[in-house]
């Protein structure tokens, strides 16, 4: 097994724990975290063909998917405590009034 | 050829037409003077540049005596239409009737709506029409014509429904407005066919096409066929006559020039104007003869007992339409346009004399409630006996040179034929002179007539140089046996673009001539006196009605068989393609509409369950899919 296939195969299997994660369990902390884990396998995707083709393009677009996650978390950290203030829950299933 | 260039025709159009708009538009004057007297300035001006016109180009100049290449109308593919104008022998005589005539009852009108309400809006329609008379009478191609055409139907139709506040009124302008679409159908039919199998719309140049023959004999068959339908609705023929009695809602001066001098002659013109396609359709021509017979006779026999002064005057321009198409049916467009002109006389004159009367006898039209108007309207008496003495042919009036000339082409044609035009011209006399009779004669019965006022001169001068006209210009066309000039005929032989089309060619002796002329004269005036001491002293109700007199009264039931026999499966069946129409197509289309969205909806709402972990699983399953699908399927 190569350097190249080792790195994508982590990469793989953080993306697939988060994806099961998300999709399985009910906390939506737990769910916050697993959407962290999708993103730093495809970051970790992302480094691995920028090094393997020596170029910046994949390690600068990294950058910006860091970026994009740290706003993110901040967004969605702040919606979950609003939520527990305002219900005292944090379990997703009990988030249902948007049913069409 | 050398074309007489004559930048100046286009004024005659364009001076009625700045009228029109600066009445219409901009003045809106509530003063009825100031607009009649600008709506006269603009018809005197296209009177005085006709005259102009006519003056600078002599007789022996060939057909076009005048031309002007205005402008290109349109130009798309093969087709090309110029409006162009271009002044003939002939044209030149409609020319002159309609800015003349058209002039006096311009100044007529000033005096007759003095009072109106809204006059700026009477005299902006009475230009318009002016300007598109005049277009159906200059332009050189028959797409012009059918601008005119259209144009005097619209003016036609607003006028009869000037006083539009009464129903009656807009009802009978709307009938005029639809029996005229009936008839234009034909006009649009004839265009069609002469441009698909000629490229062209110029007169000049379809009068040579028709010449050369190289065209199948259909296409002029539809053209002729087309032209005369659209005739019978201008014209007021048989079956299409029915909106012009009804006319008569309109102000007198609109019935005096529209409705009897000129627009209503337009069907005469035309088939003048185009005679070359007719020439070689003798069964288009005797459609048009013995079409005409019959309208002059049932007319006529109207005539004989309306009771309105209006309604007598009505039916009797369709009659003497009918001559008209008589004399155009044997094969003499000369008689027909000299006929046209001499009834424009007459009939303006009789028209605006029994708007006089109208006037003077505020506002009622029934003859039984006249009588005895000789005493309080000198001049209109004077000038009405006039008209009335040119429209039974009196010797030497110009109703007698006109009415002779057609009488003697019928008996050319043929004894049938020209007996009963006799026969036509006969109930002529006894119905005009009824009602002369009934309204100047006699005692007056009632309160207003007993108190009739003469109209002012404004109205009063029309009528004289009328009734001056309808006697003398009679003598432009005087029977063979009198030596006298044959302008008419003359011009008429000029007026094909150097071609003489072939017509019934034949002629009475002189001493047939005389005979004629002696015995219908005789019989006319014999008939005059009879119904002048029949009428002279009058009561209503004396002796009881007929049935025939029944029938003529009731206009021979007309309407009311149109209306059995064509409006009403025409409501009928339209009233069912609407239900149709409303029911399944709008309501189906809208209740489609109306369902799908809501099944739709109804549907897709399964899938929002408001769990955001199932919208994930859709996100996953998706990317997977739309992955499988890029992978496997799309290469």
């Amino acid at each position: 097994m190569s350097e190249l296939q080792f790195h994508l195969g982590l990469a793989f299997a953080l993306f697939s724990l988060g994806v099961v994660g998300f999709l399985a369990r009910r906390s939506g902390v737990i769910a916050l975290v697993c959407l962290e884990l999708m993103l730093n396998g495809v970051n970790l995707a992302l480094v691995t063909f920028s090094n393997f083709h020596k170029n910046a393009e994949g390690s600068s677009l990294f950058l910006f998917v860091i970026l994009v996650a740290a706003a993110e978390a901040a967004i969605a950290l702040s919606i979950l405590v609003a939520l527990y203030r305002r219900t005292g829950s944090v379990y997703l299933d009990d988030f249902k009034s948007l049913k069409g | 050829m050398d074309l007489p260039l004559e930048p100046l025709l286009r004024w005659i159009i364009l001076l009625p037409v700045i009228g029109a708009i600066l009445n219409g538009v901009f003045l809106r004057s509530k003063n009825g003077i100031l607009s009649g007297l600008l709506g006269t300035a603009a018809a005197v001006g296209a009177f005085i540049v006709t005259l102009v016109v006519i003056g600078r180009v002599p007789d022996s100049h060939g057909t076009v005596l005048a031309l002007d290449p205005w402008f290109t109308w349109m130009k798309t593919g093969d087709l090309e239409v110029a409006f162009q104008l271009e002044v003939t022998p002939l044209t030149r005589v409609m020319l002159l009737v309609v800015t003349g005539i058209g002039s006096l009852i311009h100044l007529y009108a000033t005096g007759y709506m003095s009072h109106d309400k809204s006059p700026w809006r009477f005299f902006a329609y009475l230009n318009l029409f002016l300007a598109a008379m005049l277009s159906l009478i200059l332009s050189s191609n028959l797409v012009g014509v059918f601008l005119g055409w259209e144009g005097v139907g619209l003016c036609s139709y607003l006028l009869i429904g000037f006083w539009f506040e009464k129903d009656e009124n807009a009802a009978a302008g709307m009938k005029a407005f639809v029996t005229n679409r009936v008839g234009d159908l034909g006009f649009v039919l004839a265009l069609m066919v002469i441009f698909a199998y000629t490229r062209t719309f110029e007169m000049s140049k379809l009068v040579e096409i028709a010449q050369a023959g190289q065209i199948p004999a259909w296409v002029w068959l539809t053209a002729a066929a087309g032209i005369f339908w659209a005739s019978t609705g201008k014209s007021a023929q048989i079956p299409l006559y029915v909106w012009l009695p009804d006319a008569m809602a309109g102000p007198t001066p609109v019935s005096a020039l529209i409705h009897a001098a000129t627009m209503v002659t337009s069907g005469v013109f035309l088939i003048t104007r185009v005679w070359p396609i007719f020439a070689g359709q003798p069964a288009v021509l005797d459609v048009v003869l013995w079409g005409g017979l019959a309208t002059a006779w049932i007319a006529a026999l109207t005539a004989l007992t309306q009771r309105d002064i209006k309604k007598v005057l009505a039916y009797s321009t369709v009659s003497q339409l009918g001559f008209m198409f008589v004399a155009l049916g044997c094969g003499s467009p000369a008689a027909a346009l000299f006929h046209v002109v001499t009834h424009a006389c007459f009939k303006a004159l009789l028209f605006l004399g029994a708007g006089s009367v109208i006037h003077g006898m505020h506002e009622k039209q029934d003859l039984f409630e006249m009588g005895g108007l000789r005493h309080h309207m000198k001049w209109t008496h004077l000038t009405f006996l006039a008209g009335v003495l040119a429209i039974i042919g009196f010797p030497l009036t110009s109703g007698f040179f006109s009415k002779d000339m057609i009488i003697a082409k019928a008996m050319i044609r043929g004894a049938v034929p020209g007996m009963l035009l006799i026969g036509a011209a006969l109930v002529t006399s006894f119905y005009m002179v009824r009602a002369y009779t009934l309204a100047f004669w006699g005692e007056a019965r009632s309160k207003e007539a007993a108190h009739a006022h003469e109209s002012s001169p404004i109205m009063l001068a029309p009528l004289v140089v009328l009734a001056v006209l309808s006697i003398f210009v009679g003598w432009f066309e005087t029977p063979e046996v009198f030596h006298g000039p044959t302008k008419f005929s003359n011009w008429v032989l000029q007026s094909w673009y150097g071609v003489s089309p072939a017509g019934h060619e034949g002629h009475l002796s002189h001493a047939m001539e005389w005979i004629l002329m002696g015995v219908v004269s005789a019989l006319s005036l014999g008939v005059a006196w009879y119904s002048f001491t029949k009428y002279r002293v009058f009561r209503h109700g004396g002796s009881k009605a007929t049935a025939l007199h029944r029938v003529s009264e009731n206009k021979f039931y007309v309407d009311e068989i149109y209306a059995f026999l064509i409006l009403r499966p025409l409501k009928f069946a339209t009233g069912k393609v609407t239900k149709f129409v409303d029911v399944y197509v709008i309501n189906g289309f809208l209740h489609a509409l109306r369902d799908g969205a809501r099944i739709s909806g109804q549907v897709l709402s399964l899938f929002h369950t408001g769990s955001v972990q199932v919208y994930g699983w859709y996100l996953a399953v998706g990317t997977v899919l739309v992955l499988l699908f890029v992978r496997w399927w799309a290469v």
